[in-house]
């Protein structure tokens, strides 16, 4: 049968992206602890997988490669090489090597240039590796030598039950591959074939498995290379694996015994090996047997650790929007159903309602936690942002993470990546000093950079915090005047000098360098973060450090909004933008000549936005009385007339460019409990809107007050510069 | 939504038939009528409420929700330069996929389905400047009507007009 494996492609390169991401969290790791062969295991067991599937799918650049890399690390976790951080550094390099590559499959692009070098860079560590071992056998580390000549010496000899599932062969396996790659391993002194549970044949499924095998191997492979072999059968799919200690008196254990042996690491393997040369068989098997707890102990984890991780179910994003969107139909549904309910039953109230009720609110909160992942993976890639570039740099720096359980939605997670490596390279590259520096400022070293996420009421907030020099606010303002950022006669406070790194075209490095420096990171960050709905600051103490605090929605899908009346429609505007919200008499309003309507607000001149023109909807009322609320977008002020406050309600985002366009002023649209769709407005974009209108009305009205007119100019100068009947009152 | 019709569109009854013969959902305009290809169509809605859309064209009568989904509702009347009209309950809006966006066209009246066979269809006259024929895929006869076929992909997506697509 021919199964066309190309429309598995996709969730190939999505596994593969996953291992490549445990394969660099545990060399980074490894780095720390280069004797812990746990996390060799991992690594190998991650580049074997790449390998084995890369093969399947045809990619052989890819499983090339991986297999000389696999070469090494086999090497590693026999305890021949060693950890070295050149070591580590040259395969966390193989790893980019590996992202490469299957990018170039991907897309057909072309692959990455220093393949065959890193190639020759893994022979040439496998080489030193392996011939060190036969230098250092004689005299060197004498346990590990002895053990592993001890091993080559004496082929261990094990019991392979291999006890496939029903559906077997649906999931493409065939056992003849896996008795041959057994074969391969060594010696294969019997075989045997289990048929009692072979059903008469008019019962038999022909796509079913119904045959066992037990195999006896001599070889000088390792219990868990041996377990390697079964890596990818299904999981109905059972094997033991269990020393045979002699073959003439090889009575098998009991599958439950089996089972319960596991895998023992490759020392106990190897000791073992050593024990059955020196100790008579029956002492053997009852220390053995003694010895089970441990090892069996050990199994148990790493059995649960596995079936944890297969209970995770992968479903496609569009799927997981569309019950996550009809649920929230549900809700509305349920609060249509609830109102007609109101109306009948006189104001008595329907406990099976309000049940019904509670239950699809739990099913909305449910619904949106299923987009709810995990930061970690994100920290984990910026690890190896701050190892890579304070090595590039010569910097020593501890870098720490707190909160990497803190769960946000998938998007904001995957697109808040290169914002924060801005962050990142910037703290490492501007903020941590050299250690000579720091040594001389009387502080550790190694510098220390933290990442943290925390939730708290309904945003996330992602801090990331240095001990490094800090801003200098003098450097800062200097050069946002020459950059003409700001104006030298204005007064800012502390904390507003510190938020100019996030103006665009801000660079404070005297000179641009590859790791950052080219004007646009903080920029590009501010603007990233806001695209997600949230907003970035910045605190700072020359000399001490500068902390950066990134704060995000939980969710783009559900907007805390403020819902008010214009006209006949219902807008909403995002509470996050809301600071107050005020009813003005109309002599309060006054006209400023080229900027329009102004409002003074506790001294402070807002610009005043009557939604309704911008919008143009509803006329003839008396607007004058109106509501204002006051917004701000970016630390503007803005004031914004509306008719009525009708209240405030969490709404379910839906995007108006999924069947329309983008709508000027508009940000989106929701679906009321009354199942009418009302329009969210965009503060920016409205602010945008927000024009002079034709300066008709009576001079009285206007304000002359120089002092209060010169900041709102400032903040208007966008538009005023376009509008050709501006006038600049400064 | 009291006339709610689903139109089955896997049914090979209702879909394309053998041979040159496709079929059109027809539908008045100041009696007019007027044909939509019947594989664009998704749903037929009795008028409901629309959230007029700030600063759009007329024609662009605002958004409504179908079943959760916003779906913008397009005015053929104010697009085809035609007097307004009162919307009642024999209004209707015909819900077209289009480019895999969903849209809803608001119409006096549907008639039926017409089956035209390709060599029926003439091509499209001057018509004046009431109706820009760009969108017009030709006219069918069919006994005593005369039913103007629209194209419209043209129409929503690429006129300059709607700019839906930009």
């Amino acid at each position: 049968m021919q199964i066309d494996i190309s429309r598995f492609r996709d969730s190939f390169f999505v596994e593969a992206a996953e291992h490549l991401e445990n394969m660099e969290a545990a060399l980074l790791q490894l780095e720390g602890e280069p004797e812990n062969t746990e996390t060799l295991n991992t690594i190998f067991r991650a580049a074997h997988s790449i390998k084995g599937a890369s093969t399947t799918f045809g990619m052989d650049e890819v499983g090339k490669f991986t297999h000389v890399l696999e070469n090494l690390l086999d090497q590693l976790r026999e305890g021949v090489a060693k950890a070295s951080d050149q070591l580590v550094e040259l395969m966390l390099t193989s790893v980019d090597v590996i992202e490469g590559l299957l990018a170039a499959e991907k897309e057909n692009a072309d692959p990455p240039g220093n393949v065959d070098e890193v190639i020759a860079a893994l022979n040439e560590a496998f080489q030193a590796a392996t011939g060190g071992q036969s230098l250092d056998g004689p005299s060197g580390t004498a346990g590990k030598a002895v053990e592993v000549a001890g091993e080559s010496s004496g082929e261990t000899i094990y019991q392979i039950q291999l006890l496939p599932s029903r559906e077997f062969f649906c999931f493409g396996q065939d056992p003849y591959l896996l008795l041959r790659e057994l074969a391969e391993m060594g010696q294969v002194l019997d075989i045997q074939v289990d048929s009692t549970a072979l059903p008469p044949l008019a019962e038999m499924n022909p796509e079913h498995c119904y045959l066992h095998w037990t195999i006896k191997l001599q070889t000088e492979a390792t219990e868990a290379a041996i377990h390697d072999v079964f890596m990818f059968v299904d999981e109905a799919t059972r094997w033991n694996i269990s020393l045979s200690t002699d073959t003439d008196t090889d009575t098998p254990k009991t599958s439950e015994a089996n089972a319960a042996e596991g895998l023992p690491t490759e020392t106990e393997t190897d000791s073992q090996s050593q024990i059955d040369q020196t100790t008579p068989i029956a002492e053997n098997t009852g220390d053995s047997a003694k010895a089970k707890p441990d090892t069996s102990a050990k199994s148990n984890v790493r059995r649960t650790i596995s079936a944890g991780e297969n209970e995770t179910v992968r479903v496609d994003r569009r799927r997981l929007d569309e019950l996550i969107n009809q649920i929230g139909e549900l809700v509305i549904g349920t609060s249509m159903v609830e109102q007609d309910l109101a109306s009948f039953g006189a104001g008595r109230e329907s406990a099976a309602m309000g049940q019904l009720g509670k239950i699809v609110r739990d099913l909305q909160e449910m619904s949106l936690s299923l987009r709810m992942v995990p930061i970690a993976a994100t920290f984990q890639k910026m690890a190896r942002v701050v190892r890579d570039v304070s090595k590039k740099l010569g910097k020593e720096v501890q870098f720490i993470t707190f909160g990497d359980e803190t769960e946000l939605d998938k998007t904001v997670v995957d697109q808040i990546g290169d914002p924060l490596v801005h962050m990142v390279r910037n703290a490492v590259d501007h903020g941590v000093e050299m250690p000579s520096d720091r040594e001389r400022a009387g502080k550790p070293t190694a510098g220390r950079v933290e990442l943290r996420a925390f939730q708290q009421g309904g945003n996330i907030y992602i801090e990331l915090q240095d001990d490094g020099k800090g801003l200098n606010r003098k450097t800062l303002l200097n050069k946002a005047i020459e950059k003409g950022i700001v104006d030298s006669s204005e007064n800012l406070s502390d904390n507003e000098i510190c938020n100019l790194i996030f103006a665009p075209g801000f660079s404070t490095a005297n000179e641009v360098t590859d790791v950052s420096g080219r004007g646009v990171g903080m920029d590009v960050v501010r603007r990233n973060v806001e695209a997600l709905q949230g907003s970035v600051s910045i605190r700072s103490e020359e000399g001490k450090g500068s902390t950066i605090s990134v704060r995000l929605p939980l969710t783009l899908a559900i907007l805390d909004g403020l819902l008010v009346r214009l006209g006949h429609e219902v807008y909403i505007i995002p509470l996050l933008s809301v600071v107050e919200s005020i009813r003005v008499s109309p002599d309060q309003i006054k006209r400023i000549v080229g900027v329009g309507e102004v409002i003074t607000l506790r001294g402070e001149v807002i610009p005043l936005l009557r939604l309704h023109q911008a919008l143009q909807r509803g006329n003839g009322q008396d607007y004058e009385d109106g509501l204002l609320v006051i917004v701000e977008d970016q630390g503007r002020r803005m004031a914004l007339m509306v008719d009525e406050l009708l209240g405030q309600q969490q709404v379910v985002i839906k995007n108006l460019e999924t069947n329309f366009r983008k709508v000027p002023g508009i940000a989106g649209a929701t679906i009321l409990g009354d199942g009418r769709v009302a329009l969210i407005v965009d503060i920016y974009g409205v602010s945008l809107m927000h024009r002079p209108p034709a300066n008709n009305t009576s001079a009285s009205r206007e304000c002359m007050s120089l002092d209060s007119t010169i900041s709102c100019t400032q903040q208007d100068t966008a538009e005023a510069n376009t509008d050709p009947n501006s006038l600049t009152v400064s | 939504m009291t006339s709610d019709i689903e139109l089955d569109q896997e049914s090979p009854a209702q879909g394309q038939l053998a041979g040159d013969s496709h079929q059109f959902l027809t539908f008045t305009l100041q009696e007019q009528e007027f044909g939509v290809e019947i594989l664009r169509v998704q749903e037929i809605k009795g008028f409901t409420r629309v959230t007029p859309i700030p600063n759009m064209p007329a024609c662009i009568k605002g958004v409504m929700n179908l079943r959760g989904t916003v779906v913008p509702i397009v005015n053929l009347r104010s697009k085809f330069n035609m007097p307004e009209a009162e919307y009642n309950q024999f209004s209707v809006i015909i819900v077209v996929n289009v480019e895999q966006k969903v849209m809803g066209l608001v119409v006096d009246a549907v008639s039926d389905v017409l089956n035209v066979n390709r060599d029926a269809i003439e091509p499209a006259p001057d018509l004046g400047q009431n109706v820009d024929t760009a969108f017009i895929t030709g006219l069918a006869k069919s006994s005593e009507r005369l039913v103007t076929l629209l194209n419209i992909e043209e129409l929503l997506m690429h006129d300059q007009e709607m700019a839906v697509a930009s």
